[in-house]
């Protein structure tokens, strides 16, 4: 009960300061390539009314960073305290990736961000670009090494468990090249930048929007005009949020077949033939929308859990396999472990998954005893053991199969919720781009502001469903198939985990009213005119 | 006659240092700042007191420091991992409240 309330508290914790952290970074790296963007027209331009813009969309990013910043060292004290078995077994690998990001991007982003708020004046045009485009490249650099350590931690590569010291380590010098250059990490990255840019521009359409539907027209050019390239670049941005967003599929069905199962609350894929196709030659459908029963929808119970279900044909298998015919195993079939793997072996049931994570288990208990009792060659013994049976690790720890199976419900709609906003957007700036090459056509189509104003909420609902996805989607895993959430849990007080996870709540909270009213008033007030004081 | 320099003439503007430069842009940076740029930084260091000052400080140990040198942290953390969770955690809490009273 006691462990219930805990893994409970200190889930609820993490989420909220990842969810809240989460509403700041992607619009600083989104506006921040406007922001560039629009001081690049101006340098090549020497327009001042680009300046001035520049200025504006500079101001907006200032705000979000100063209120942003830091937010997400919250999360390292978490590690630390909440989280400290996890800590201690992934030292070795998020200890490189992180002080990367501390040592590099962090003094980069220092630099440059000070020479862009302040240098206006002091430094030539083109240092000042260079400096702008460095901030936000900087601000992305930091991404790099925490969508790196995220992705290890979804399959865990290049390392090797020490049993001596119980931590992963990296083993050899190429591994930390491995753990960057995974798909899974290109892949995380690529999806999470694009998106993110993706974000500023539907925020940036959004206050061009604003100023368009006001009855006053002191910022109607600045809105035009800037509409013009951001529809394009919002447009660029959509189409490969979508486009990562498929190999994201593909890597999920290769490497965590049980989130993608959960994504699609596909509970019974079929037979299998040991070439990785379906037996009876139909592929496996794309679950468009559905309504899922929460009575039905239980592990190794009934094989359809909709009430209603919008499928097209085959696209299941297509994305998950390349292949029309290819084989996406089910929820149940995971568990069961009756079809074949790609490479023509049968797949392993959960229990005896279980039962080989147990035996792993066992080996390091015995080799610490081993190495107590000063029995060296006992100690190489049982480290072979283990190391044959560390695959399954994690498996040790897991008392039922059901525990492998994470939340279908909230995964299947956090999914539809992304890539239907997602595709709504490239609509949008479809719409947009065909508008803005019409200066009259665009000032006059009170709907599209209208719907670019609806998006600015939706863009972030999209956004913090992708990581409900790709974090709910991983459970019960802290570190796919090594350590489970149960077991990388410090033995706290599930009260005092509780008590923080009220403080974090009214901390957060309050930073996000300044940000909006901050944001709202400055909005408002619009860009200032090139002739006036410049505000930093 | 050689032409002698005229003291009331404004100096020669001299070519600063690029330590001199880089100071002067932080400083005059700082002093020109508008009111919401101030607010910002404002909110930032009281952001970060209340993080590190207090949240860290009171709320945030690092649960293994307390567990001994990197052999002890290595034995403790493997014994939490061939321990059952449920048991672990009712072991260590019934361990706290003891040491409370």
């Amino acid at each position: 009960m006691e462990l219930e309330s805990l893994l409970t508290w200190s889930r609820a914790q993490f989420a909220l300061t990842a969810c809240y952290h989460w509403l700041f970074v992607p619009l600083t790296l989104g506006l921040g390539v406007i922001m560039a963007i629009a001081e690049t027209i101006y340098y090549r331009t020497n327009k001042p009314e680009w300046k001035s813009w520049a200025k504006f969309w500079q101001k907006l990013f200032g705000i979000n960073f100063a209120i942003g910043v830091a937010t997400g060292i919250i999360l390292e004290f978490e590690f630390g305290t909440n989280w400290s078995n996890y800590s201690w077994l992934v030292g070795d690998i998020f200890g490189a990736p992180l002080a990367i990001e501390g040592v590099l991007a962090f003094f980069m982003e220092a630099t440059f961000i000070a020479v862009m708020f302040f240098g206006w004046e002091k430094v030539s045009r083109r240092f000042h670009l260079a400096s702008t485009w460095l901030t936000i490249v900087g601000a992305s650099l930091s991404a790099v090494w925490i969508l790196a350590a995220n992705s290890w931690m979804q399959h865990p590569v290049g390392m090797e468990f020490n049993p001596e010291t119980v931590r992963s380590e990296m083993v050899s010098a190429t591994s930390f090249w491995e753990i960057l250059t995974t798909g899974t990490n290109l892949n995380k990255l690529s999806h999470t930048i694009f998106s993110c840019w993706l974000l500023g521009s539907v925020f940036a359409m959004g206050v061009c929007a604003f100023y368009l539907r006001k009855k006053e027209t002191r910022h109607t050019e600045f809105a035009l005009r800037n509409m013009r390239i951001i529809a394009p670049f919002g447009l660029l941005a959509a189409i490969l949020t979508v486009g990562t967003g498929d190999t994201s599929a593909n890597n999920i069905a290769k490497h965590q077949p049980m989130k993608l199962a959960a994504i699609e609350a596909l509970y019974e894929g079929g037979e299998s033939t040991p070439e990785g196709k379906k037996i009876d030659g139909q592929g496996t459908g794309l679950s468009v929308f559905g309504i899922i029963s929460p009575q039905k929808a239980q592990p190794l119970a009934e094989a359809d859990p909709f009430i209603f279900n919008v499928k097209v044909p085959s696209l299941l298998s297509f994305l998950a396999t390349r292949s029309s015919d290819g084989y996406v195993p089910g929820i149940n079939n995971l568990l069961r472990g009756d079809f074949y793997l790609p490479d023509g072996t049968k797949a392993l049931s959960a229990e005896e998954k279980m039962a080989r994570g147990r035996l792993a288990l066992e080996a390091l208990e015995a080799f610490h005893q081993a190495k107590t009792a000063g029995d060296k060659a006992e100690m190489e013994v049982q480290r072979a053991i283990l190391q044959k049976h560390f695959p399954y690790f994690g498996y040790g720890k897991i008392n039922h199969p059901e525990e492998l199976v994470p939340n279908v419900h909230i995964n299947y709609y956090a999914f539809r919720i992304m890539v239907g906003l997602g595709m709504l957007f490239v609509l949008l700036f479809i719409i947009g781009l065909w508008l803005s090459c019409n200066a009259k056509r665009l000032q006059h189509a009170g709907w599209f502001h209208l719907a670019c104003l609806i998006a600015m909420p939706l863009v972030w609902l999209a956004s913090q469903s992708g990581w409900i996805v790709a974090e709910m989607g991983r459970q019960p895993w802290a570190i796919q198939d090594m350590l489970p959430v149960s077991a990388a849990l410090s033995a706290l007080s599930a009260t005092s985990v509780m008590v923080t996870f009220f403080l974090f709540l009214v901390l957060f909270t309050v930073l996000l009213i300044a940000e909006i009213s901050i944001m709202v008033k400055s909005i408002k007030t619009g860009p200032a005119p090139e002739s006036s004081h410049s505000d930093n | 006659m050689s032409k002698m320099p005229d003291s009331s003439a404004a100096p020669a503007a001299q070519p600063q240092g690029f330590w001199h430069r880089a100071t002067d842009l932080y400083v005059d940076g700082f002093r020109t700042q508008s009111r919401t740029s101030r607010k910002l930084w404002a909110i930032i260091l009281i952001k970060l007191f209340i993080m590190f000052a207090i949240l860290r400080a009171f709320f945030f140990p690092n649960f293994l420091a307390k567990k001994g040198d990197s052999t002890q942290k290595a034995t403790y953390v493997m014994e939490q991992l061939i321990t059952d969770d449920s048991e672990r955690v009712e072991h260590e809490t019934q361990k706290n409240n003891s040491t409370t009273r």
